[in-house]
């Protein structure tokens, strides 16, 4: 048996797990909690959450390996965990007023989050293939039902089904990969797995490709890079907004997280066979995603493409597998985070019921109609296209600086170039908001508090990003991780 | 013995898993699916893993398959009309399938592992010696199951219960909205 | 006579290659669902066969651990179906546009 000790610095997976467990529970009894008290105290659990956390990172310096290898405490998890409680608190705030308005019950839908939260809280400690795994599954169960929560709407109902459809399909493909890698290394735990491939390529067993190809289709799926991003358009425009600003920032940084690990720790022996299919997706999904944002109208499917290329340029850093490329990489999600919760905050702010007011149009005369709003979208638009003094500037120069020190010049001038072509569909927002002329001249309400204060929190940051960015850079340094294979 | 065994299940899990992925019907479908699951579990059995075996069993064929045929059956999902997504993409898809197919063939092929296996143990076979792997090796991805398995459970009640009666009051207002609206 | 381990090898990854062809020509998320079904056994056959080649019992375990993460899916999966199913009023799931560029 493990040491019970260990079950101490679980603590904060526990106790997120218990909150949603409690949420559920309190549910059940008469009317339950309604909507603004489970979402305080859903809070409140993230905060105690983030307090354990700490205390935990406090108690375990440097790295351990608890529960027989299949869990392990470290700096980058901790990076993770803290910024995917960061983008579950932004989600929550945005969701208040959204779900009041809608009607659904809230319990359960808080409750599912912080569920889905606690997978990802585990996605990112995960050291064996099957705890990875088997949090990913967690994490994307309840994902598919947060996806298609709003009953009443065809959208959101088909979103949910092809997200889970498409779900399970890239989870059977990675799962077959992982039983190759096991018979190639005889073992599941990544630090073993490393030498047991390492060993088994030596032997020229054509095993190991096979399964770390199948594996890495799976983990890209997730974090919807190209060729496997055929769900993200549809899932973001079709789930609830919160929603798809939750599967944009959480669950794309615990999928980073885990790929990054698996890639690192696992597979870090292999880099020299990795890199090129790296490369190619990373190439594809920059291309892609910004060429297909061009002919978007809809807003939310714009981010969705834009998502696909945001992952484009981080799968880049990756890739540099240098000390700059990981902390450039930490950096950039960071920043990310804010700026993608801060964007899909303007589109909440501005839908009218519920999915109306989504396209470009609606976004036109902005400037008179609410200058601090359309001020504030147009700090979301710079930084996604990575123009300073924004956090998504920064980001991006140090990713490409990263890319070119490893010798990858040309996927950075991809990068380069197609983030001018971005400039194109993030500014048509801007000149609609600035140079057309409104059909309503009604200034936009400011009704949700909750929503004005992460889009005002989120810009600050943003732009606290882009300005110092020298603490966060300390910050990205903590959670640094070493490539076995380099 | 073992290799007829062998050969006579392979044989079916191929046959019935064809029926799967090909019949029209999603009630014959399930049905094959069952002989394949079967199929599969007596293979375990012969590689040393009764316990796996009779689970598959259990487990596979007696719930989740037979969750399946209650939803087609409450559903009454009869036959497709429109199966076929078009020539081409089809034919693509059966080539990248038959692509990839044809070279794990060669590659499992290939490894470089002793092609014999070596007489089973004891110990493989023994279910102690199983759970004490599960319960100390593996007992953080127990554990992590328990909280998937709730949520699932959570899930499947949020998706599939029937609107409340506040919920469903807003609908009518907002289902003339909707169908104004053009889908993307 | 002992069957050698690659056949089963062949035999999952057949299994699998059928699973993936279906999954990516049919049409009806039923059937599609199926599929993938076929895809995890098939993964689940390549994992005892190499627990045996490895004699150890991981394999085995994750085969374990699949199964229930296979029951969990079906009852998500199935669940959206009656969702779906609530909203079109219709049994036609052919027309989700599952995999539309």
């Amino acid at each position: 048996m493990p040491d019970p000790q260990e079950f101490l610095l679980l603590a904060p997976e526990i106790l997120l797990a218990s909150a949603g467990l409690l949420l559920l529970l309190v549910g059940t009894i008469g009317r339950g909690l309604g909507n603004r008290h489970s979402a305080v105290v859903a809070l409140a659990s993230l905060f105690l959450t983030a307090i354990d956390l700490y205390a935990v990172g406090r108690s375990v310096p440097g790295s351990r390996l608890l529960f027989h290898g299949t869990f392990v405490i470290d700096g980058f998890a901790l990076f993770w965990k803290s910024l995917i409680l960061i983008a579950t608190a932004l989600t929550i705030l945005l969701s208040i007023r959204y779900m009041e308005e809608a009607g659904y019950r809230a319990g359960e839908y808080y409750a599912l989050l912080l569920l889905a939260s606690s997978g990802m809280l585990l996605m990112a400690s995960g050291y064996s293939l099957l705890t990875i795994w088997i949090a990913l599954e967690t994490m994307a169960l309840a994902s598919y039902i947060l996806a298609g929560y709003f009953k009443r709407h065809l959208r959101s109902n088909e979103a949910a089904l092809k997200y889970f459809i498409l779900g399970a399909l890239s989870s059977g493909i990675l799962l077959y990969g992982i039983s190759l890698l096991y018979g190639a290394a005889g073992t599941v735990q990544l630090g073993e797995l490393a030498r047991g491939l390492e060993l088994a390529r030596a032997q020229g067993s054509l095993l190991v490709p096979l399964g770390w190809i199948l594996l890495s289709a799976g983990l890209f799926f997730k974090v919807a890079a190209v060729p496997f991003h055929i769900w993200t358009p549809d899932v973001y425009v079709g789930a609830p907004t919160p929603i798809t600003a939750y599967l944009a920032a959480a669950s794309k940084a615990a999928s980073f997280a885990i790929l990054i690990r698996i890639f690192y720790e696992g597979l870090g022996t292999l880099y020299g066979d990795w890199k090129w299919i790296l490369a190619g997706v990373a190439a594809a999904s920059m291309i892609w995603g910004n060429v297909a944002a061009l002919i978007q109208d809809n807003v939310k499917r714009m981010l969705a493409y834009s998502s696909i290329a945001h992952a484009g340029y981080v799968l880049m850093g990756v890739l540099a597998a240098s000390e700059i490329g990981l902390w450039s990489v930490l950096y950039y999600l960071l920043a990310y985070t804010f700026i993608t919760m801060g964007a899909f905050a303007m589109v909440l702010l501005l839908e009218r019921r519920e999915y109306a007011g989504e396209t470009c149009a609606d976004y036109a005369g902005l400037a008179q109609r609410s200058p601090f709003l359309a001020a504030m979208m147009v700090i979301f638009l710079v930084a996604l296209t990575g123009i300073p003094p924004t956090g998504g500037f920064f980001g991006k120069v140090y990713l490409f600086a990263a890319a070119v020190q490893a010798g990858w010049t040309w996927l950075a001038a991809v990068g380069v170039v197609t983030s001018a072509i971005s400039l194109y569909y993030y500014f048509r927002i801007v000149v609609y908001m600035y140079q057309t002329d409104s059909a309503e001249a009604t200034p936009v309400p400011l009704r949700a508090p909750a929503l004005v204060t992460v889009i005002t929190l989120c810009a600050v940051a943003t732009l606290v990003l882009g300005l110092y960015p020298e603490p966060f850079i300390q910050i990205a340094k903590s959670g640094l991780l070493v490539v076995a294979g380099r | 013995m073992e290799l007829l065994v062998f050969l006579i299940f392979a044989f079916l899990a191929v046959a019935a898993a064809l029926v799967v992925v090909a019949h029209k019907n999603p009630v014959y479908s399930t049905m094959a699916l069952v002989f394949t699951l079967f199929s599969v579990a007596v293979l375990f059995i012969l590689l040393g893993a009764p316990f796996i075996g009779v689970l598959q069993v259990l487990i596979y064929t007696g719930a989740i398959v037979v969750l399946f045929l209650f939803v087609i059956m409450l559903l009454n999902i009869g036959r497709e009309d429109s199966q076929i997504a078009g020539h081409k993409a089809q034919l693509f898809f059966a080539l990248l399938g038959a692509v990839s197919f044809g070279s794990l063939v060669i590659l499992a092929l290939s490894s470089l592992r002793p092609k014999v296996l070596a007489p089973l143990t004891p110990e493989l076979v023994s279910l102690k010696a199983l759970a004490s792997t599960l319960f100390n090796e593996f007992l953080l991805p127990f554990e992590i199951i328990g909280l998937l398995l709730t949520v699932a459970v959570i899930g499947a009640t949020v998706a599939a219960r029937r609107p409340t009666a506040e919920e469903s009051a807003a609908t009518a207002a907002e289902r003339s909205i909707e169908t104004k609206e053009a889908r993307p | 006579m002992t069957v050698p381990l690659s056949w089963y090898l062949i035999l999952g990854a057949v299994l699998f290659a059928i699973g993936a062809v279906g999954a990516l020509t049919r049409r009806n998320g039923i059937s599609i669902f199926l599929s993938i079904e076929v895809m995890l056994n098939a993964a689940n056959l390549t994992l005892i066969a190499y627990a045996r080649q490895w004699e150890s019992h991981a394999g085995q375990v994750v085969v374990f651990f699949v199964m229930a993460v296979a029951a969990a899916e079906a009852a998500v999966g199935l669940a959206l179906f009656i969702a779906v199913f609530r909203q079109r009023h219709t049994i036609d799931l052919n027309r989700i546009n599952l995999l539309r560029w």
